[in-house]
């Protein structure tokens, strides 16, 4: 499958979800994906490439951002222009439940997808940061094995942080 | 978990609730599938109207590493804060690798790089303050935020001594050197050791001149604060070099040359430079100027000659030299302005210099900030913040974890 055949149709490659759904990816989105772009460079894209871990709900919203990225990057306007664009892109493509947040953090994690991990890594971090201990705790099914007198000495060390 | 029956749900496709449970699922086990199937669970109960109101349930789901990796940009408050979570969080917040990680994402994050400054406050001459300057992700002033000094005795004899790998040498006195890191609030008191030139025993430790340098050793992973003692008189010195590892001065052999006066030393790339002089200036003469190099990792000396042109000029005022990241700017320090001679001279110097010093070590580690700042207006603004910066007093450093303290 030589690409010198194929020079005047854009190469498009088929993902298919956990859950069996497939997607039709242009090449210039499919290589954002560094574990597809590794499978396409070794010629082991055909017919389509599964991807075990990923649901189709957060496959649709990955390539959703792979494509707005691919198109902004390569639509010739300015470096400053598409900069400002992406950053309201990705504050916009943040709103998100944090259920999906979560999974778009594995998925990105999965797919190999530099921008995006560090994207929803950050998204997390920024809603974690302010919580209260307790909250903490909670969210992340964590169960306090201190004691009162432990946890007590544990919060003395920093008091400041906690004003 | 038990295989769950097949069931379809044919809902309208990238709606948060299309659920293919099928044939699939069974096929692959391990984390993508219990977590995709937790996931499935979950929705489907939703589905059936069972609700799930505590938000982020699922952040428990996250494996070890991702948990790490979103940790890790959690600004250090956050995580001093977190240690109070449970017993495994506190081991991990407090262990080395998570604090390299967290310090890695730091480095990488313009907002958690900062300058500290030490500054008056113009109604009060004598109250030295320490404040934090923040920027914004664009490198523009934001703020200041006054921080407690780490001791408050002596507090009006505060001088910097340095700043790397993300900790601040203050020096009270010529006695009391500490290492200080003001993202943690912690500092640590450096063990006094005395002064030990032959030639000259017996004086008080004021009757000789000091020069202190902070710097790091990379191959060691080591803080090193650099003590150069020198009597002016007998041309005379001794070097010192504490290592915070070992918790412990050392005597270095010294490098075979007579010194009648040294610069704040620079630590540049690895190694510790001072300017030094081997004659005595007087009112008619001038003197020859050469740079002495230090390299932490080895404790091996150099000695790069400078230009006679640098003794045509008066001695300047180096000991108020503040920029470290850069030699032109470590050299021309405050006093010189663009217009002046010497400025050209350095100007002219830089390359040759620079490429001379970079092939001794050619690892260095320094912030962003140096290389965007202009130092004029940060003043000013300072200025209408009612802080008047001291000319020698500004560091900058990241956001870390790192503790002085053995708990």
């Amino acid at each position: 499958m030589s690409s010198s055949t194929e020079l005047t149709e854009k190469k498009v490659f088929l993902l298919k979800s956990l859950d069996g759904v497939i997607f039709e990816v242009e090449e210039s989105v499919a290589v954002q994906l560094e574990v597809i772009r590794e499978l396409i460079e070794g010629d082991c894209a055909r017919p389509f490439i599964s991807l075990y871990n990923v649901t189709s709900e957060i496959l649709a919203l990955v390539i959703e951002y792979c494509k707005h990225h691919a198109e902004t990057c390569s639509g010739g306007t300015s470096a400053t222009i598409a900069d400002e664009d992406l950053k309201t892109f990705d504050n916009e493509f943040m709103n998100v439940d944090e259920n999906i947040l979560l999974e778009l953090c594995s998925a990105a994690d999965y797919l190999d997808i530099k921008s995006l991990f560090e994207l929803t890594c950050r998204t997390l971090a920024s809603l974690i940061k302010d919580r209260t201990i307790i909250e903490v705790r909670k969210m992340f099914n964590v169960e306090n094995d201190f004691s009162v007198v432990e946890e007590k000495a544990v919060r003395k060390e920093f008091a400041w942080a906690f004003k | 978990m038990s295989p769950s029956p097949p069931l379809s749900l044919s809902l309208p496709p990238y709606t948060n609730f299309t659920v293919i449970l099928g044939v699939y699922l069974p096929r692959r086990l391990g984390f993508g599938f219990s977590l995709s199937l937790y996931i499935y669970i979950r929705k489907l109960l939703n589905l059936l109207g069972f609700s799930f109101n505590n938000d982020f349930e699922s952040m428990s789901e996250l494996t070890e590493d991702l948990l790490l990796d979103v940790l890790s940009r959690l600004p250090v408050i956050s995580l001093l804060r977190f240690r109070c979570v449970s017993k495994s969080w506190k081991t991990t917040i407090d262990s080395s690798y998570f604090i390299k990680l967290h310090l890695n994402k730091s480095i990488k994050d313009v907002n958690s790089h900062k300058i500290l400054a030490i500054g008056r406050d113009p109604s009060a001459v004598n109250d030295v303050i320490f404040c934090i300057v923040k920027f914004d992700s664009g490198f523009e002033f934001e703020g200041v935020q006054r921080i407690q000094s780490p001791i408050e005795k002596f507090k009006e004899t505060v001088r910097f001594i340095g700043s790397c790998r993300f900790l601040i040498c203050l020096k009270y006195t010529y006695r009391k050197i500490i290492l200080w890191n003001p993202s943690v609030r912690e500092h640590k008191i450096l063990p006094y050791t005395d002064v030990e030139i032959e030639a000259s025993r017996g004086r008080k430790y004021t009757q000789y001149r000091y020069s202190f340098g902070f710097g790091y050793d990379d191959l060691m992973d080591d803080h090193k604060v650099v003590r150069l003692v020198y009597d002016y008189r007998n041309c005379d010195y001794e070097i010192k070099v504490y290592s915070l590892k070992l918790n412990i001065w050392k005597k270095i052999e010294k490098f075979p040359i007579l010194i009648s006066w040294v610069s704040r030393p620079s630590f540049i790339n690895g190694s510790m430079n001072w300017l030094v002089s081997q004659t005595k200036p007087t009112t008619t003469t001038f003197s020859t100027l050469s740079l002495l190099v230090l390299c932490l990792r080895t404790e091996v000396w150099q000695l790069v000659p400078l230009p006679e042109l640098f003794g045509k000029y008066r001695m300047p005022n180096w000991e108020y030299c503040h920029f470290c990241s850069d030699l032109t700017h470590w050299m021309v320090g405050h006093c010189y302005s663009p217009g002046h001679g010497l400025w050209k001279i350095l100007e002219h110097l830089k390359t040759e210099l620079s490429t001379k010093l970079r092939s001794l070590h050619s690892d260095t580690v320094f912030s962003e900030i140096y290389r965007h700042r202009n130092w004029i207006p940060l003043q000013d603004k300072l200025l209408s913040e009612s802080i008047e910066i001291c000319r020698w007093g500004t560091f900058c450093w990241v956001d870390n974890l790192f503790r002085l303290t053995s708990s």
